[in-house]
């Protein structure tokens, strides 16, 4: 019996120049102890495959889809044991045939029969058993006489007629087919697809590499989507055809592969009625940022809890499955046709598991409206207590409990990680679940969006953070550029931290003591480069004014601005705040923000100065809705208008 | 959207059935190496196929056909041995089956040596599309000069027959000397080919060095002139080496001497040999 099992392979190709291939080099190398040419010692590795696992069993006939470079050649080579892996293991039983070239050995000196021989021989056959299948082949190349002939003096078609009869005439319990062989001659292949039909049917086992939908709906029965070496996904040829055409056209599709790890997931985006594929807007990869997160909450535990509050349409439930195939998940959903999508997505995974919620959550039980606004999908879904709204299918009203009252009723014992996504509404979530945020202190995985200036945004961001702050002896910030963790210490740095363009839309929350450990090698080692970078001085004005030459835009972004002063030892900062001098004359609010205090100082046609002590490690933010309007007035004559100066008056070092 | 009915059977990229070790078909790399050389030695019909074609490839359509070689040969020895004769004032009926047997024993050995080099960046276009044994494409490269050998020992009968000479019984120990030869061949061939693939220059260097040891072995000088024998004759192996063919040819058994130095080249060549190929086989398909 013929079976294929590959196990974790990866394959990687040396890729040598002419001087990594020289002997010189690398006797040079030793010679000099490694330090000579140290950067090119490591000649450059190509990752052809990456953990590939893969069985076939008899009767099974497999394409390999994907794009050129998918690593389909590599996997053949692998099955055929031409290249042996550098890890993993390949479990190959029967007589593999690889079929990637028809003329392989093909010598145009020798006739027909030495070449047939030739073939043979190659694919490991006896004389003897070479010498039974000749009569069949001179019947089916029809050449008669030829075959004593050498082979240079046939025509182009009368050479494939040889080659294949003399490929096809011997049964493989494994054949393994490159589609460059069937893109030869198309009127003779349909011409000689009786035969080529029966040598595949032939084989036990038959693996197919081609980009031709056309010949792998023909002839296998499953189908690989490779993709960067890695195996995505394996489905009916049908629907790999489907992702493979949707991966490269990018057009919606509803069906979607989702990566975490490497792995592919595959998830259903739209229903019916409710277009979901604003969701994936990036590359199919929706919040690939915080899975070096989600991997260390769930790798710990013997068996995780996980509760999912807005588990959408299940992608990060899916991605704590893929870490944590035991773990126990909440998936919690309250909107009925993203419910519909999150279970369809859960049983076209496989995973039978997850305990789905079909409720809101909020800070008490009862119902909640929610409005699905028309043009932007379930996306941005808002959740209003109540609004009341014309088109009944935009509104729904849903159920709502408390995050206390979920963990009381399905008794959960421990919760190794939370997840909070619910648009806007994660400040409720959380106090209707200050108990068991208390009890069982999870790692928290909390969207927060300050994408947005609107003072209600602002608002609201401020309160959640300062509920975060209170629940939570630690927050940190996912840069999603780095895909590292910056600790914040107050509202001010995390205001900061936008201004100066960051990205702010992820924050995980947990208890020093618990958690501080178990990210830390996701922590990145410097904090904000803003903070870093003006820790030396700002203790004088040159050393502030030289700060705000550096980061200008710290004074244009919008209608805010931000310092962020880090002083070496407690200083007492005098300054005045000043209109920039042409709007000057009219009087107007700016708030200041050290750390989480807020006050508020009016900007007056008469500065009074304003004196304000500040700590090592304590942050300042200024904000003032004012700069917006003057930025307008006076953006084309200068760039770097500000609204507003602070014109430093003194520095005093205080006493420790 | 259901999961396809046969979906089990091919693996689940989030399945984890691995073994721990990966070690499922995994088997160790000196048993894959002794499997190489017993595979390479059974896939005889194969490589004494191909390399009666490279012969019959290079001179197809030609009047002579391989026998080119033989002509090849005597052209050569005529002008050597008229030349050295002359200028050593040597005796023709000594001399020149001295040269010839000489001649036709480097080249055997000098030229599977460096057709072992391209033996598998030759081979590229097959090892990429089959698995076959390495070694199967160093006989193939050794076994083609060993036709060539026999093509070029009719020059030899040529000259025994000109000169009126008859070798004797002696001349059977060609037989167990060829196969020496061929043996010690056969490692620095294979050697010579899993280095090259990994580092091109090696076909170079080795041309430049067959070059001096062609000229430094007494093969167109006789042993008998030079005064220090040991430093440039019973030193060198490849002395011994063409002794083992040159010798029987000549109507002399080879001395104890070349049999024993033979033997442990053979011995030490194929042990450092077979350490390089445990290590490098399976990197060779991933370095053509």
């Amino acid at each position: 019996m013929a079976f294929i099992d590959l196990n974790h392979v990866s394959v990687s190709f040396p890729v040598f120049n002419a001087r990594s291939r020289s002997i010189k080099t690398t006797l040079l190398q030793s010679g000099a102890g490694g330090l000579l040419n140290a950067q090119e010692s490591g000649f450059v590795q190509i990752q052809a495959l990456r953990d590939v696992s893969l069985q076939a069993r008899d009767g099974e006939r497999v394409g390999l889809i994907g794009p050129n470079g998918a690593g389909k050649t590599t996997l053949l080579r692998v099955l055929a044991g031409i290249y042996e892996p550098a890890l993993g293991a390949v479990h190959v039983e029967g007589r593999v045939s690889p079929l990637f070239d028809l003329h392989l050995g093909m010598d145009p000196e020798a006739t027909g029969y030495e070449n047939i021989y030739l073939r043979g021989l190659f694919l490991g056959l006896s004389y003897r058993e070479i010498r039974k299948r000749i009569p069949e082949i001179r019947e089916f190349t029809e050449l008669g006489e030829y075959l004593s002939m050498p082979v240079r003096t046939y025509s182009d078609g009368m050479r494939l007629r040889l080659a294949f009869a003399a490929c096809t005439s011997f049964r493989p319990d494994i054949l393994l087919m490159d589609e460059g062989i069937l893109a030869g001659d198309a009127k003779f292949i349909e011409k000689a697809s009786m035969r080529l039909d029966r040598f595949i049917q032939g084989a036990s086992i038959f693996v197919l590499a081609s980009h031709s939908e056309q010949l792998i709906q023909r002839f296998c029965t499953r189908a690989v989507l490779l993709d960067a070496g890695r195996v995505l996904w394996s489905d009916t040829p049908q629907t790999i055809f489907d992702l493979y055409r949707q991966r490269i056209t990018g057009e919606p599709m509803g069906k979607r592969l989702y990566e975490v790890g490497g792995r592919g997931y595959l998830v259903q985006t739209s229903w019916d009625r409710f277009s979901m594929d604003g969701v994936f807007s990036t590359d199919g990869s929706y919040e690939a940022w915080t899975h070096g997160v989600l991997e260390r909450a769930l790798r710990g535990p013997e068996r995780p809890y996980c509760v999912d509050i807005g588990a959408n349409i299940g992608l990060v439930t899916l991605a704590c499955k893929s870490f944590a195939p035991q773990a126990r998940i909440y998936a919690v959903e309250a909107l009925p046709p993203t419910v519909e999508l999150l279970t369809k997505n859960l049983e076209a995974n496989d995973v039978d598991d997850v305990t789905v919620i079909r409720k809101a959550l909020s800070d008490r039980p009862g119902k909640l409206d929610v409005v699905l606004p028309e043009d932007e999908g379930l996306g941005r879904v808002h959740v209003t207590e109540s609004r009341p709204t014309q088109d009944p299918l935009r509104h729904c009203s849903v159920e709502a409990t408390t995050l206390d009252q979920l963990v009381a009723e399905h008794r959960i014992p421990q919760i190794d990680l939370l997840k909070i996504d619910v648009e806007g509404w994660e400040t409720q979530v959380i106090r209707g679940g200050q108990r068991s945020i208390r009890e069982l202190r999870p790692l928290s995985l909390v969207e927060f969006n300050v994408a947005s200036d609107a003072p209600e945004i602002q608002e609201r961001s401020f309160s959640l953070f300062q509920e975060l702050a209170s629940m939570f002896d630690s927050i940190w910030w996912i840069n999603r550029l780095t895909k590292r963790l910056t600790p914040l210490r107050s509202y001010a740095q995390l205001r900061s931290l936008m201004l100066t363009g960051h990205l702010v839309e992820d924050l995980v929350c947990g208890f020093r003591d618990k958690h501080a450990a178990l990210l830390q090698d996701l922590v990145d080692p410097i904090s904000h480069y803003a903070t870093y970078h003006c820790a030396h001085d700002l203790q004088t004005e040159a050393g502030l004014l030289s700060f705000l030459q550096v980061y200008p835009d710290c004074w244009s972004h919008e209608n805010s601005a931000a310092v962020v002063a880090q002083v070496s030892h407690p200083v007492l900062l005098k300054f005045n705040l000043l209109w920039y001098p042409e709007i000057g004359g009219e009087s107007n609010t700016v708030w200041l923000f050290k750390n989480d205090e807020v006050d508020r100082l009016v900007i007056t046609e008469k500065p009074k100065p304003v004196t304000c002590a500040i700590q090592p490690g304590d942050s300042l933010f200024f904000w003032c809705a004012r700069v917006r309007e003057a930025r307008s007035v006076w953006q084309n004559d200068d760039p770097r208008v500000i609204g507003f100066n602070i014109e430093v008056l003194d520095v005093v070092p205080l006493a420790d | 959207m259901t999961a396809a009915p046969n979906a089990e059977a091919l693996s689940r990229p989030g399945e984890s059935a691995p073994d721990q070790h990966g070690r499922i078909g995994r088997r160790s790399g000196s048993y894959l190496a002794w499997r190489d050389l017993v595979d390479g030695i059974a896939s005889w019909p194969l490589w004494l196929l191909l390399g009666w074609q490279d012969i019959r490839q290079r001179y197809r359509r030609s009047l002579l056909g391989p026998f080119w070689l033989t002509m090849s040969m005597a052209v050569l020895i005529a002008t050597l041995g008229f030349l050295f004769t002359n200028l050593w004032k040597t005796d023709p009926s000594e001399y020149l089956p001295f040269l010839t047997a000489g001649l036709i024993a480097w080249a055997f050995l000098s030229g599977a040596i460096t057709d072992g080099c391209s033996a598998f960046i030759g081979a590229e276009g097959y090892i990429k599309q089959v698995r076959l044994p390495l070694s199967a494409f160093t006989h193939r490269t050794v076994w083609r000069n060993l036709i060539i050998f026999f093509h070029n020992l009719l020059a030899y009968v040529l000259v025994l027959v000109i000169f009126r000479m008859t070798p004797g019984l002696e001349a059977l120990w060609v037989l167990p000397g060829l196969f020496l030869l061929g043996l010690n061949a056969t490692w620095l061939s294979l050697w010579c080919g899993l280095v090259s693939a990994r580092f091109r220059d090696v076909p170079q260097i080795v041309n430049a060095l067959l070059q001096p040891a062609f000229y430094i072995t007494p093969i167109i000088w006789m042993p008998d002139l030079v005064p220090d024998r040991f430093l440039l004759v019973q030193s060198n192996p490849f002395y011994h080496l063409i002794e083992l063919v040159r010798a029987p040819l000549l109507g002399a058994s080879p001395a104890l001497l070349s049999w024993q130095v033979a033997a442990t080249t053979a011995l030490g060549g194929w042990g450092v040999t077979f350490l390089f190929l445990r290590s490098f086989r399976s990197r060779v398909a991933y370095w053509l």
